[in-house]
């Protein structure tokens, strides 16, 4: 058909003009491109040596979106609108198609200023119906597929601002988008982090990170890991670890799970805390330590030699400590099952313990706290609460706090060895305390906020030397406590203030753990509660246990509880 | 002579010259041109002189639009921000977004244009923008947001939804 193979001449003819004109030497005058930015863009530097030396121009090329030789191509498959034109085209008469022809063939053998002059000419003649024509064309032709025209670095930094639902909906839209998104750097922090997976760079379709760090929503790191740096670091790509994290995180918020229980315990449960490796420690009225392993359920060893219930425990990758109402604390290598030493000082059953490298702090049913150097062996008493101790929490190896049956908390300098500030507020034995960075609970703590900055200064003259206040004010945590009230409080620690309450649990709370995602309380009304860090807000209620629920440890992917009823239950929110 | 304090007074106001690729020639004072670290550098290399220094690359209503830019953040201090900090494309002030709301041919050339004088606020300013175009559609609605053929085989087409499909609320 002759009309066809004039219009592919035709659009052949502009593609090759516009090569033509690119390579076209340029004149002293004007600098001849292309209406639209060239693809390639050579430094300036060069380009004045080009403009200079006349006839020896490397040709640039400089095509425009529309005419690159690819963008003609899927244009040509563009049969429908090529079809269309051709179709008007043979209605006119030969004499008629000729003007046509030569007109566009004049445009686009003109220059780009050229152009825009004749543009602007025709534009002038037009009437409205052939404006409103333009228009609408004008809607569809400057549609632009950026990231296949863009190079390709300017690409990924397009997709390097998109979140990861979006990518994944990039990759869906073309072959040269699949591959684009999947390349990309991805680095959306915010979301990111409220996966839990922080802090790095997620590069070029490959996570540059171990497994065990993309757990990284513990509160503090463990500040005495000993890491191999022999480890390999295992890679895998973004999406995967993203996508997992994904579905856990929806786990969560959906309240779906399953759930395992264990048993082999005789008598109550008090205490347990899991590891990133599977294994769990528990500790029980039958004055054991039991050692198992998660993932298989199975017990793998019994610590014996406490004489009494075991109350509290942690653990380390190299060792675990418990402490006991026989007044001991014990060294255990949990590994093997050797019991390494047996620390003896308190006059009475001993509540709670924690360490933090050299410093293990450990409190007594006789309100004594105390605190032992495990390099030098020396220990020292703090002193003031009036009924047992029920917690303790070192915080930066410089701060203590400590709750107690007495209903209140005290914060402690480990470095003058004083009390420093009281917290009061529960109106029951108060269980449990946890230190958490300020930037949690942000949303309950935002309108709350003007109130404290006021009190702070109106505390301001009133700090003497041992004030808390010495310490720098940015580090100085939020501490979340748990009573037999049945309330959990949020406390500023910087003005003693309580921040907030939480109500839920209908009877007194036993447990606490919490890390950058989510808190879980549990207690004597045998319920696990699970709460956002966020508003504060009560999630999930997990019931399950037949008796009150004691202790809890939370984890990426699970939350393990125990108490009166002697099962360990494993609340698993992975995949 | 220029005293002290007039002389920097002409310091500030020094004009440089530029050429589009029309060859049209831009008068721009020296602080906004400097903006683009391109320009920057060539002026400390070339040193004082009158002569303009051509852009074949850069179009002059593209140019126009780049000095607009670089004329209202004049006063702003440019943070060399590195990459490792957050991404988001939520943070474009209103002026910025109103500068931005052009059509896709020439916001094409700006990214291009400032990728070239190497303006990095603009890139950025201009990179989130078309982030903002894809964000929230779906597939097809980025297909017709930018005009791009599905070029998938259909069984292609299936394996790329079962890969990415974990992304959907469930």
């Amino acid at each position: 058909m002759k009309a066809e193979t004039d219009l592919n001449i035709l659009l052949k003819t502009i593609a090759a003009t516009e090569l033509a004109e690119s390579e076209k030497p340029k004149s002293k005058e004007t600098v001849p491109t292309n209406e639209s930015a060239p693809l390639i863009l050579t430094k300036p530097i060069t380009t004045i040596s080009h403009s200079s030396s006349n006839n020896k121009v490397v040709p640039q090329r400089n095509f425009c979106y529309i005419h690159r030789t690819e963008m003609v191509q899927k244009k040509l498959a563009n049969e429908s609108q090529v079809d269309e034109l051709q179709k008007q085209m043979e209605q006119l008469s030969l004499s008629d198609q000729e003007p046509i022809k030569h007109i566009w063939s004049l445009f686009s053998a003109a220059p780009a200023q050229n152009r825009c002059l004749i543009l602007q000419g025709i534009l002038k003649e037009c009437c409205l119906p052939q404006l409103s024509f333009l228009s609408n064309s004008l809607r569809d032709l400057i549609r632009i597929d950026f990231l296949d025209a863009l190079p390709s670095e300017l690409s990924y930094k397009i997709l390097s601002f998109l979140d990861a639902i979006s990518l994944c909906h990039a990759a869906q839209v073309s072959k040269t988008w699949n591959v684009r998104s999947v390349d990309g750097v991805f680095h959306y922090w915010n979301e990111s982090e409220n996966l839990g997976i922080s802090g790095h760079v997620l590069q070029l379709g490959i996570v540059r990170l171990r497994i065990s760090e993309t757990k990284s929503a513990a509160l503090f790191p463990p500040l005495d890991k000993p890491r191999s740096l022999t480890e390999p670091k295992q890679t895998r790509p973004w999406k995967d670890v993203y996508s997992e994290r994904l579905v856990v995180e929806r786990n969560w918020r959906k309240g779906r799970f399953t759930c395992r229980t264990l048993k082999s315990h005789t008598d109550y449960i008090m205490c347990l805390q899991f590891d990133d490796s599977n294994t769990l420690i528990t500790g029980s009225y039958d004055s054991t330590v039991r050692v198992w392993n998660i993932e298989t359920g199975e017990m793998v060893r019994v610590l014996s030699g406490h004489r009494r219930c075991v109350r509290a425990l942690q653990f380390d990758d190299a060792k675990l400590i418990t402490c006991s109402m026989d007044r001991t604390l014990k060294l255990w290598n949990y590994h093997t099952g050797q019991l390494v030493r047996t620390l003896e000082g308190h006059t009475s059953g001993i509540n709670c313990l924690q360490f933090d490298d050299h410093i293990l702090v450990s409190g007594s049913v006789d309100a004594v706290i105390k605190v032992w150097n495990v390099q030098t062996g020396e220990c020292f008493t703090l002193t003031g609460h009036c009924e047992m101790i029920n917690k303790v929490a070192i915080y930066q190896q410089t701060l203590l706090f400590s709750c107690s049956d007495d209903t209140t908390i005290r914060v402690w300098n480990l470095k003058t060895r004083s009390c420093i500030s009281k917290l009061e507020g529960h109106v029951a034995q108060v269980q449990c305390i946890l230190p958490a960075l300020p930037s949690l609970f942000s949303s309950i703590l935002a309108n709350t906020n003007e109130e404290c900055l006021e009190d702070w200064l109106n505390h301001e003259d009133e700090s003497d030397n041992n004030n808390i206040h010495h310490h720098d004010h940015n580090s100085l945590p939020i501490l979340v406590s748990a009573s037999l009230d049945n309330t959990i409080k949020i406390w500023s620690t910087k003005t003693g203030q309580c921040l907030r309450t939480l109500f839920g649990h209908v009877e007194g709370i036993w447990g606490l753990a919490l890390d950058k995602l989510r808190m879980v309380s549990v207690a004597q009304d045998k319920t696990v509660k699970v709460w956002d860090i966020d508003t504060g807000k009560c999630l999930h209620t997990l019931y399950g246990h037949n008796a009150p629920v004691y202790c809890v440890a939370l984890g990426d992917t699970k939350i393990i509880t125990a108490g009166e009823d002697m099962e360990i239950r494993i609340w698993d929110f992975g995949t | 002579m220029a005293t002290g304090s007039t002389s920097t007074n002409i310091s500030e106001l020094k004009k440089i010259k530029l050429t589009s690729s029309e060859g049209t020639e831009f008068v721009v004072d020296k602080d906004v041109g400097e903006k683009s670290i391109l320009l920057k550098n060539m002026l400390e290399d070339v040193g004082e002189n009158d002569m303009a220094i051509p852009l074949p690359n850069v179009t002059g209503p593209i140019l126009t639009k780049v000095i607009e830019y670089c004329t209202h953040h004049r006063d702003d201090f440019f943070i060399s921000q590195d990459d490792d900090n957050k991404k988001t494309s939520d943070d474009i002030d209103e002026w910025d977004s109103e500068f931005c709301k052009v059509d896709q041919g020439t916001l094409f050339e700006l990214i291009l244009a400032a990728n070239y004088l190497d303006i990095k606020p603009l890139l950025d300013l201009t990179c989130k923008t078309v982030a903002n175009m894809i964000k929230g559609k779906s597939p097809e609605e980025i297909r017709k947001t930018f005009n791009i053929a599905n070029d998938f085989t259909p069984e292609e087409e299936i394996q790329v939804k079962r890969e990415n499909e974990w992304c959907e609320e469930r």
